[in-house]
């Protein structure tokens, strides 16, 4: 049988750099075998979509996300994952998976989210933007049909959480808003079985599907990818004040979230920008919030810049603790001092981190042993 | 380096056969090949439409080639276009399904004409993104001897695993038109876009790179003309066909019924922007004629044509365009 880059891409976590063959991934016991559940093109389900409206001629128009696409008969929106049917507006995406693996919680990265633990990760094909820099490009940025995948309905992927024991489904590596559907009902149908869910996302997802979807899930990662809406839209083919609206739903909601700003040599990596991000983190979403400083690596549109330096990272680490934010990370950077938790009041190590190994974890009952401070997050 | 045998087993569970073959070879296109900027044919009969057989299509299409590349003959018109060894790739257009889609009618006589100019039927594939799409629109999935035809999605791996450039546009490409192709035959219809204003001849290459859902905003422009300055395009495109029993107005790229008119015709030209100019003209005229405002007032006047005159990739000016009509 053989296997593309591609095929071996799909079991590639978003923070993983190496590329890992499919040779070897077989040989991991980590990985899950779907070979048994490949469906031809026209054997998978086509559901049809939540949260869009009718319009003249059989067109409609999408509201999960803030692209809001108007789509004509036998059309896809931007993210090329839905299609409109003789006016009904139907995902393709449902059970759909072009990556399945079982990943540390760490790589999400969710550092203040059961430390420790291993979350089944899946991903659909497919993205609503489309960052020049994206490390999963050859799943996010394909239509369903040009790729592999496997059909992994939501029980199957609950009981697959189960009986590797895995106390979490990531739904993640290319946009799960544009499997929202999908993700919604593993989520539900994890919560049944006693699995949690996680939502590793972009952020540009319109209010209502996120207040419906945020009762099923129990943390969300957010890309937050810079802090201009020339970022925005010259490198990523999106919007800022999206991603802002949502990042103060999902803390208005009291969901637990934590952040990741990937730092760009050039382009969003001025440390008054940043200055100005972490405020604005600091005053709309509070200073609890994990910010994960993470290190870019030239790929996909984006080869031309070098890697982040990593004197860079800890520049704007400094930024983010001057500014108050209690708990800044540096990523991408294994074996990096600040990838540990450190108590931001007596400063001691509280979660002893290598890559995503945890050496040593002393939080206890969210408290400082040695000082009593409390540690948000959900440790148990 | 894998040999060319290798390659094409790769593809399928069974090896497609050419003849010959550009992959793995120098770049050897046909440069000489006639064509002529700001020229437009038009073949028009009364008796063109759904029903038409491929002996009625062939007809047209010959009167068509023979009159575009001023020769005594369709196969003499066609040899001045392509190589006896040209694996000639047919883009079509199929999105509008079996009711909007290029005639498989005159497609298929377009590639018995090819062979009869020397082409091997092996050396041609009929091609567009998907199968499910061409055999929607009523074409023969084919992946063995003779006359091919699939989309780039029956390949594994149908497109390039790397990224290709033109402007703005950043994207893989298919094989088909990538590694197979060493000639390109365009076949479009004459119809709205919701997005792009018109699809007809350079809008069709969309289909042939696998993110196109990423540049549909400000009006595809100016990722349309880009994009068809990339040289798996540029240096390959033999032959523009607008292929349009009827033309739809508006509510495209899907067919709409509401919206149809008759046009019983098909246009030829090696020009796209003359081509594309030419079909705006008539679309904005049915526009008028059924009471729809200019697109330029729907904020969907097709600004990459404009573009793509700019990119030196033909005329844009109806006064400069030189249309010729002829009815059978
Ligand atoms: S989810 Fe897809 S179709 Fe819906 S608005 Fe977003 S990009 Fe458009």
């Amino acid at each position: 049988m053989e296997f593309s880059r591609r095929d071996a891409l799909k079991f590639i976590c978003l923070s993983c750099l190496s590329f890992t063959t499919f040779e070897g991934m077989e040989k991991n016991a980590f990985s899950i075998d779907l070979s048994n559940q490949f469906k031809k093109e026209e054997e998978f389900p086509k559901v049809e979509a939540k949260f869009y409206d009718k319009l003249k001629d059989g067109k409609i128009k999408c509201k999960i996300c803030p692209q809001e696409c108007e789509v004509t008969p036998n059309e896809r929106g931007t993210c090329g994952t839905r299609e409109n049917i003789e006016g009904k507006y139907y995902t393709l995406v449902h059970s759909r998976v072009c990556a399945a693996h079982i990943d540390p919680i760490e790589k999400k990265p969710l550092f203040h989210f059961l430390p420790g633990t291993k979350a089944l990760s899946i991903a659909t094909p497919g993205c609503n933007i489309e960052c020049k820099y994206c490390q999963n490009w050859e799943i996010s940025q394909f239509r369903p049909e040009e790729i592999k995948c496997f059909y992994f309905p939501p029980r199957s992927v609950a009981l697959t959480a189960k009986k590797y024991k895995c106390p979490t489904i990531a739904y993640t590596y290319t946009e799960p808003t544009i499997f929202y559907e999908y993700m919604y009902d593993t989520a539900v149908e994890g919560k049944r079985m006693g699995v949690k869910s996680v939502m590793i996302s972009n952020g540009y997802i319109n209010r209502d599907p996120l207040v419906k979807l945020i009762p099923h899930l129990d943390a969300i990662k957010i890309d937050f990818k810079g802090f201009s809406e020339k970022f925005y839209s010259e490198i990523c083919r999106g919007h800022l004040k999206p991603v802002l609206e949502t990042l103060e739903t999902i803390v208005e909601k009291k969901k637990w979230l934590e952040i990741v700003v990937l730092v760009i040599p050039t382009l969003n990596d001025s440390i008054s920008e940043n200055r100005n991000m972490f405020k604005w983190i600091k005053t709309r979403l509070g200073d609890s919030i994990p910010v994960h400083l993470t290190r870019f690596y030239p790929i996909y549109k984006l080869k031309n810049l070098p890697p982040t330096p990593i004197s860079t990272l800890e520049n704007l680490y400094k930024t983010a603790q001057d500014v108050g934010l209690k708990f800044p990370y540096i990523g991408n950077v294994p074996g990096h001092p600040y990838e540990s938790t450190y108590c931001p009041s007596c400063k001691k190590i509280l979660i002893h981190r290598v890559g995503f190994e945890i050496l040593e974890n002393n939080i206890k009952n969210n408290r400082c042993p040695y000082c009593g401070e409390y540690i948000p997050g959900i440790f148990k | 380096m894998k040999s060319r045998r290798e390659f094409l087993k790769g593809l399928f569970a069974t090896p497609l056969i050419f003849t010959s073959c550009l992959y793995g070879s120098k770049e050897e296109f046909n440069r000489n090949a006639y064509s002529e900027e700001g020229r437009v044919v038009i073949v028009k009969s009364s008796r063109y439409g759904r029903n038409s057989s491929i002996s009625f299509s062939k007809m047209m299409l010959s009167k068509g080639i023979k009159i575009f590349t001023k020769s005594e003959n369709e196969i003499d018109g066609l040899k001045k276009l392509f190589r006896k060894d040209d694996v000639v790739g047919i883009k079509v257009n199929t999105l509008g399904g079996r009711n909007l889609s290029p005639l498989p009618s005159t497609v298929y006589a377009l590639a018995q004409l090819l062979v009869e100019a020397g082409i091997d039927e092996d050396n041609i594939i009929i091609w567009d993104r998907s199968s499910r799409e061409l055999k929607r629109a009523g074409f023969k999935i084919n992946t063995g001897k003779g006359i091919k035809c699939f989309g780039t999605n029956s390949l594994i791996n149908g497109y390039d695993s790397e990224l290709s450039f033109a402007g703005s546009v950043g994207s893989c490409f298919s094989k088909i038109i990538s590694k197979f192709s060493t000639a390109i035959i365009n076949i479009g219809v004459m119809k709205d876009h919701d997005l792009a204003g018109i699809s007809g001849a350079l809008k069709n290459f969309y289909g042939a790179i696998h993110n196109p859902n990423k540049y549909h905003d400000n009006n595809c422009s100016p990722y349309v003309a880009e994009l068809n300055t990339h040289p798996y395009i540029r240096d390959k495109l033999r032959l523009n066909i607008i292929d349009a029993p009827i033309g739809q107005y508006h509510g495209g790229p899907g067919y709409n019924p509401n919206y149809i008119f008759n046009f019983k015709g098909i246009l030829l030209s090696t020009d796209q922007v003359a081509i594309d100019s030419v079909i705006l003209d008539i679309i904005e005229r049915e526009r008028k004629k059924n009471g729809k405002p200019p697109l330029k007032e729907e904020k969907r006047y097709p600004k990459y044509l404009d573009v793509a005159e700019k990119l030196g990739l033909g005329v844009r000016d109806l006064n400069k365009i030189n249309k010729i009509e002829v009815n059978i």
